[in-house]
């Protein structure tokens, strides 16, 4: 049951309503049902892991609570995190590995005894282990306490609409919240609502319609001009955003309507001007949890080799994200160019900002403009390595966008014109919430008529220009 | 909490509305078949041009046959009642225009999984075997046919609808398909839209794979897929030495025939030399379809190549 099926259009208005007259008290265990119900619904296995993760976490952060010396905590914390991480090492890695291993010993014509093992990744398994991670260390840390209620733990670890492909949320955040009695406030569920609709604009009117174009394109690689790649690939960068915005937006909206508040996961990141900035736009929940557990304790204890060490934890860091994306050579390259691209910034920061403050350039237009299309065409090109099947595939494109560049690109005609008409009105409030937040209100305006005339408009290019039928946001996969 | 639901309520209250005035208008006849029969006619005249797949999908679903037409236009040209008078098949047509074969494999798929298919007649050229020819509207229809709340609630209903409601309030014709344009004007575009497909034509491997797997399918399933090249006019057939694609040709014609029956009609020859046999390069007259039909269905060989893949 994904956000975009009819099941789920069924599923959330009857839990929204059993939610709101369930007596306050026990609204926790209302939520818990309904995001056991709707993982099982997905595969009814995968909520097994869930449960030993959360049986885990929940033991030994007791134990840490209860530990006398800090060594005491810290051991906890790591066989904690060792047991969380097995599932997904398994699930995730396992046949990467083993396939690696495979083929290295047979080109040395060496048999690998174990057979090939075909495992099905369970769906928000990345997403859940890392929230599980982020508690343990906090607990261990003292920034907060242990949940003694192991059904609140079991919430936090597998509500609904985070389960599946984040916010990486916060037990700081969302601990607290499943314990208070919320009344229910309709300026909240309405501002829910409103985040849903234009989630589900992005998804289906823009993302799975560029996705045509795109899978049209990197599905026959070998058949298409350099032109064609180069527009598929921008096209991707859209589509990823708007695939993976839409969906955030849909799961923070879902959230909000049942009264929970959860953190921002993107941030107009195309207006950005640099590819730090691009960082703090772009999975904002990831990248700021990196922050906290990967990069900052490694940049504090690499603080001796000065800016060489920053430099050390940003790769090692995006190293970790790529791995975290997935087991292939593709998401590591990937990563990595992400932190070469951070690691050349933070060199040259410092002699950057001095010479854009000496011109000036931040307040000229030309300069935004500028760095943000050169931010895009970074990030576009750096998405080749997760979009293609595998390395050769990817150096097959890039091989052929320099050979066959100057090409007419594949066209079709109904793909291209209503994903244009997409992408041009996300782009146009987009280009409005940066530069002028507090004009031409739409969502927001005051006048009633302006407001249900902007709903009504969305809702009848959702179902106009929208593609239905495909269930799946890309971020499923990690 | 009143408030609330009032708002709601008269938000909602268009979609209602819409919805009532879609499930009385039944413009694909989902919900029954259509018993008055002007307003058929005008369901034929508008829903059908909206939305072939569905409209073909749901007719097909309430009165399945075992013989089934798949491709695009030219074997949308191919009328139903003249198999019977050659052949006495019962054959349903489930082409459309600017079917890709993407299209036909989704509805393969479809209806093979829902009904007992006994013999297929698929349209095929080197237009739509194309690897960049991925036109999907097969999918989104059938979704739509599954799901009674993407029925009420999807472009097609809604402009087949609303069109319906135009010509009965202001007693109009419309006629969604005649070309705008004189007749060599409107050869010429055809011509041009034919370069379009040829230049951005690549070897379609997916189709290639998907097709196999359809012919073993067939074979184990005793359903006879009879592949059929209809004849384009000279003026087509120049274009794909024009866009030095002959060789792509011919292994078009070696893939079908390693699928299953072949007839080719696509060739330099009476039909197709002839320009007053078609309305426009691609599209042949009423009196070719009869001689299609008439050879596909006798097997009585006068104009096509044949090749059997029993040979």
């Amino acid at each position: 049951m994904g956000f975009n099926s009819l099941n789920f259009l069924l599923f959330f208005p009857l839990l929204a309503v059993v939610y709101y007259i369930t007596p306050a008290k026990f609204r926790w265990l209302t939520l818990l049902v309904a995001s056991y119900f709707f993982y099982i619904n997905i595969k009814p296995v995968f909520a097994l892991l869930v449960a030993g993760v959360t049986l885990s976490t929940f033991i030994f952060t007791r134990l840490i609570d209860n530990a006398n010396t800090e060594s005491g905590k810290r051991t906890y914390m790591v066989i904690n995190i060792l047991l969380i991480l097995l599932p997904l090492f398994f699930f995730k890695y396992f046949t990467s590995i083993n396939n690696g291993i495979f083929a290295l010993l047979e080109s040395h014509n060496i048999r690998w005894p174990l057979p090939e093992i075909k495992l099905l990744l369970p769906v928000g398994i990345s997403f859940y282990t890392f929230m599980a991670i982020g508690y343990t260390v906090d607990v261990c840390n003292e920034s907060i306490k242990s949940e003694k209620n192991i059904g609140i733990l079991a919430l936090f670890l597998s509500f609904f609409p985070l389960i599946l492909s984040g916010p990486i949320e916060r037990a700081k955040n969302m601990l607290p919240q499943f314990k208070t009695s919320l009344k229910l406030d309709f300026t909240i569920v309405k501002q829910g609502m409103k985040m849903m609709l234009w989630g589900y604009f992005m998804k289906l009117v823009v993302a799975d319609r560029i996705g045509i174009y795109v899978d049209a394109v990197y599905g026959n690689i070998s058949q298409h001009n350099g032109t064609s790649l180069i527009v598929a690939s921008f096209l991707y960068s859209i589509q990823l955003y708007a695939d993976f915005g839409g969906y955030s937006l849909i799961a923070i909206g879902t959230a909000k309507i049942l009264g929970i508040n959860v953190m921002q996961n993107f941030k107009r990141p195309f207006f950005s001007i640099s590819m730090s900035e691009f960082w703090r736009r772009w999975h904002i929940s990831l990248i700021s949890w990196l922050t906290d557990y990967v990069y900052t304790p490694l940049s504090f204890s690499f603080r001796r080799f000065k800016i060489w060490g920053i430099v050390l934890a940003i790769m090692i860091t995006f190293f970790l994200s790529g791995i975290w994306h997935g087991a292939t050579l593709t998401f590591i390259v990937w990563g990595l160019i992400q932190g070469l691209f951070l690691s050349i910034e933070a060199l040259t920061n410092k002699k950057r900002t001095l010479f854009e403050s000496k011109y000036s350039l931040n307040r000229r237009i030309w300069f935004i403009v500028l760095s943000c299309s050169f931010t895009f065409l970074l990030f576009s090109a750096s998405l080749v390595f997760s979009r293609a099947k595998d390395l050769s595939d990817a150096l097959l494109i890039y091989s052929k966008i320099f050979s066959s560049m100057l090409q007419m690109p594949y066209r079709d005609g109904y793909t291209m014109l209503y994903s244009f008409i997409g992408f041009g009105i996300l782009f146009l409030k987009e280009f409005m919430d940066e530069y002028y937040p507090d004009k031409f209100l739409l969502f927001e305006n005051k006048n009633i008529i302006i407001r249900w005339l902007t709903y009504y408009f969305v809702i009848f290019l959702i179902l106009y220009l929208g593609v239905f039928g495909q269930e799946k946001f890309i971020y499923f996969q990690f | 909490m009143i408030k609330f639901a009032i708002k709601s309520l008269i938000f909602v209250l268009p979609f209602l509305i819409l919805i009532t005035i879609e499930v009385i208008i039944d413009p694909f006849n989902y919900f029954s078949e259509e018993k008055d029969k002007k307003l058929q006619e005008k369901k034929e005249d508008i829903s059908l041009k909206t939305n072939p797949y569905l409209y073909k999908l749901i007719k097909y679903d309430r009165d399945p046959c075992s013989i089934i037409i798949l491709g695009d236009s030219r074997m949308d040209l191919l009328l139903t009642s003249k198999f019977e008078t050659y052949s006495k098949e019962k054959v349903s047509n489930l082409s459309i225009g600017g079917g890709t074969v993407q299209d036909a494999i989704e509805i393969f798929r479809y209806v093979s999984e829902k009904h007992d298919i006994k013999k297929i007649y698929w349209g095929m050229s080197i237009e739509s075997y194309s690897g960049t020819r991925l036109r999907n509207r097969a999918t989104p229809s059938i979704e739509i046919k599954n799901s009674l709340l993407l029925y009420l609630l999807n472009r097609y209903t809604f402009s087949a609808t609303m069109l319906i409601c135009r010509t009965m309030i202001f007693n109009e014709q419309i006629d969604l398909s005649k070309p705008p344009v004189s007749k060599e004007v409107f050869w010429q575009d055809q011509l041009d839209l034919c370069s379009r497909y040829l230049g951005n034509y690549s070897y379609p491997e997916n189709y290639f794979h998907d097709l196999k797997k359809i012919s073993a399918d067939c074979l184990a399933k005793n359903i006879k897929l009879v592949f059929v090249l209809p004849p384009t006019q000279l003026d087509l057939q120049k274009k794909i030495h024009e866009f030095k694609l002959d060789e792509e040709d011919k292994r078009l014609r070696v893939d079908l025939e390693s699928f299953g029956d072949v007839y080719d009609f696509n060739y330099p020859n009476t039909i197709t030399t002839d320009k007053s046999n078609y309305n426009d390069p691609f599209h042949f007259k009423e009196s070719i379809s009869n001689i299609i039909i008439q050879e596909i269905s006798t097997n009585q060989i006068k104009y096509s190549k044949f090749t059997s893949i029993t040979k």
